[in-house]
């Protein structure tokens, strides 16, 4: 189950379409990404924030990211909705690129979190290697676009491109492979025995960045595919946090998923339905309002998810070291602090 | 009868295809397109043309030597009707050996969609060999290039976009056989001055932006000091906090000039790219893990 959430079936779905099967199919396939997105992508913007703010002790560990950042991000798109001309393209600017790079944050992230589950150790120099293979494919893809300086459009807000020098995605594929190369020369004969899990992440995001873009409709469920890692992830750190106050069961393991499933599904359509339709009310126009604001929330979520997700935290790293089964059946836990 | 019908098509203009009369504030322009060049670009713009659809744009991009370009229609001032927004639709591409020259007229589309082309379109200032076989000509300027340069040579603000909206009140068709004389065209207005004395009070206008800009610049420099020197402090995310806040106006007013180089573009997405790496470690957490647990 993990190989699919991580990456896997974004890779099977990639040979399906690659081969030719969907061809044609592109509205139906807009549409049922579309519909996904109620239920994958945005509850897991909305699980961010119920990592955050469960408990008590989360806030005060980071107050200045509870507090001061959704502060910054309610200026952000105040500042967007008052200057449509300006501001707004900007917002949505930062955004488009802040968003890949935190997929690849995320990609290299969980990489590393497989590797300790599965007593793979990484040095420093392999770890560089896969960082320059990972950012090189969000390098490459975005740089190839940003040499462009045409306008794009996201939900009727212009914004334009960088129009970049036409070397520099060459320059970005040349550090991806680079970063391959160095991470297979430094396993040497160990890779031999690499689980094959840790390479999932990798390869769907090259697949995702740059082999994707070759095929038609892939690109609408890439979004998807990077929420069902995060789900996997929180959705795993959530049951094994939440076994300090409850011995652990198949039926604690069901029910547990089914409350936390309700409330990031509730909490990402208050987040994407709900919030654009609020500020509507304030006279802006919809679209507009739903531009800004998806925006916004996704700007919060790549600096929160930052924050709260170093593996380098003993509080964030043990409890993702769980499997189903210790859920299963472990026993009640001594009540322990957050993360 | 025959020397009555033959002198009369003697004293038609002779043209290839249908022409258009733009009105501007800068003048009238007429403008003629090439059915043969681009059918189906034609067909769509002379029902578009007589639908109303291209009155109320405006001239949204003026680059000398380059283009002057016309909105897209959904950038009026006068939002279109259900029926206009109804006629509105994706054109394929149609190229040909016509080049890009000074006069000609091109559709505009979206880079990487070749038969994305609407209702924009530009009247090039000069040869722009760059976009020969890949955007679709549809005509040229038969007169009013006067008018063009006109509209071209308005004074562009600190982001870069002309400081009057360079209107076009009503575009019409031409009947076929009209003589040029007949049209009584007005001639080019000269605009630029009058834009120059708008620019010049715009300029003492914005003396209190500036101030603002010079406060945000200091504070900015301050922030990010501060974020560097407090690496490791709990104040860290204060000092990364006020960066945000100054940073942010500056990256909008450098994405408005980023168009001037491509250097200007990649040294903002290596900022932001640092801004990214930075904000990763925005916070680190605060709590201490009582004794014998992990």
């Amino acid at each position: 189950m993990d190989t699919l959430l991580l990456g896997g079936l974004s890779v099977l779905l990639f040979a399906v379409l690659g081969l030719g099967y969907g061809s044609g199919e592109a509205p139906t396939l807009l549409l049922l990404s579309v519909t996904l997105q109620w239920w994958v992508n945005w509850p897991h913007f909305s699980a961010t924030c119920h990592r955050l703010y469960r408990r008590r002790e989360n806030v005060s560990s980071f107050p200045f990211t509870a507090v001061v950042v959704p502060l910054l991000v309610l200026f952000g798109i105040s500042m967007s909705l008052a200057s449509p001309t300006v501001v707004a393209p900007t917002w949505i600017k930062l955004f488009m690129i802040w968003s890949p790079y935190h997929f690849s944050a995320q990609t290299l992230g969980i990489t590393l979190l497989y590797a300790r589950r599965t007593g793979w150790s990484i040095s420093p120099a392999q770890r560089f290697g896969l960082a320059c293979f990972i950012f090189g494919t969000y390098f490459f893809s975005t740089l190839k676009a940003e040499t462009s300086l045409q306008n794009l459009s996201y939900y009727g807000i212009q914004y334009p491109g960088l129009g970049l020098p036409e070397w520099t995605p060459w320059i970005a594929q040349t550090v991806m492979w680079f970063g391959l190369g160095l991470f297979l020369v430094k396993s040497g004969r160990r890779l031999v025995s690499i689980p094959w899990i840790l390479l999932v992440p990798a390869f769907a995001q090259y697949i995702w960045f740059v082999g994707g873009g070759n095929v038609p409709a892939f690109y609408y469920f890439v979004p998807l595919f990077h929420s069902l890692q995060y789900l996997l992830i929180a959705w795993a750190i959530h049951l094994r946090e939440r076994l300090d106050e409850q011995s652990g069961s198949w039926r604690y393991v069901g029910i547990e998923s089914l409350r936390w499933f309700a409330l990031n599904f509730i909490g990402g359509a208050a987040l994407f339905w709900a919030f654009p339709r609020i500020v509507k009310g304030f006279g802006v126009e919809l679209a507009f309002a739903t531009g800004v604001v998806i925006a916004g929330v996704q700007i919060h979520h790549f600096i929160v998810d930052g924050v709260i997700w170093k593996l380098r935290n003993p509080r964030v790293a043990n409890p993702l070291m769980v499997t189903l089964g210790d859920l299963v059946k472990a026993p009640p836990q001594k009540r322990r602090e957050a993360a | 009868m025959k020397w009555l019908l033959l002198g009369w098509l003697l004293c038609l203009e002779a043209t290839a295809g249908p022409r258009l009369l733009m009105h501007t504030m800068a003048g009238d322009l007429l403008l003629e397109l090439d059915p043969d060049l681009a059918p189906k670009h034609t067909q769509q713009l002379l029902k578009l043309v007589v639908n109303g659809v291209y009155d109320g744009v405006h001239f949204h991009r003026a680059e000398p030597g380059f283009v002057l370009q016309l909105s897209n229609a959904t950038d009026r001032l006068i939002p279109l009707n259900q029926i206009q927004k109804g006629l509105i639709r994706n054109l394929p591409l149609e190229v040909s050996a016509v080049k890009h020259r000074r006069g000609v007229l091109s559709m505009a589309r979206w880079e990487d969609r070749p038969d994305s082309a609407q209702t924009s379109f530009s009247i090039l200032l000069g040869d722009a060999p760059h976009l020969d076989g890949k955007y679709t000509v549809i005509g040229r300027v038969l007169v009013g290039m006067d008018v063009v340069d006109e509209l071209v040579a308005v004074p562009k603000d600190q982001f870069g976009k002309p400081v009057l909206r360079l209107g076009v009140s009503h575009t019409e068709l031409v009947p076929p056989g009209k003589s040029v004389k007949a049209l009584s065209l007005l001639p080019a207005i000269a605009l630029s001055e009058g834009a120059r004395t708008v620019a010049r009070e715009t300029w003492f206008a914005d003396g209190a932006i500036r101030l603002f800009q010079i406060t945000l610049a200091l504070c900015l420099i301050l922030s990010v000091v501060g974020t560097f020197l407090s690496r490791g402090s709990s104040l860290r995310p204060l000092w990364l906090s006020v960066a945000t806040v100054c940073v942010f106006p500056w990256f909008c007013l450098a994405l408005s000039f980023h168009h001037h180089s491509p250097w200007i573009g990649l040294g903002l997405f290596v900022v932001l790219i640092g801004y990214f790496k930075v904000m990763s470690g925005f916070e680190w957490a605060r709590s201490k893990a009582p004794r014998g647990e992990n």
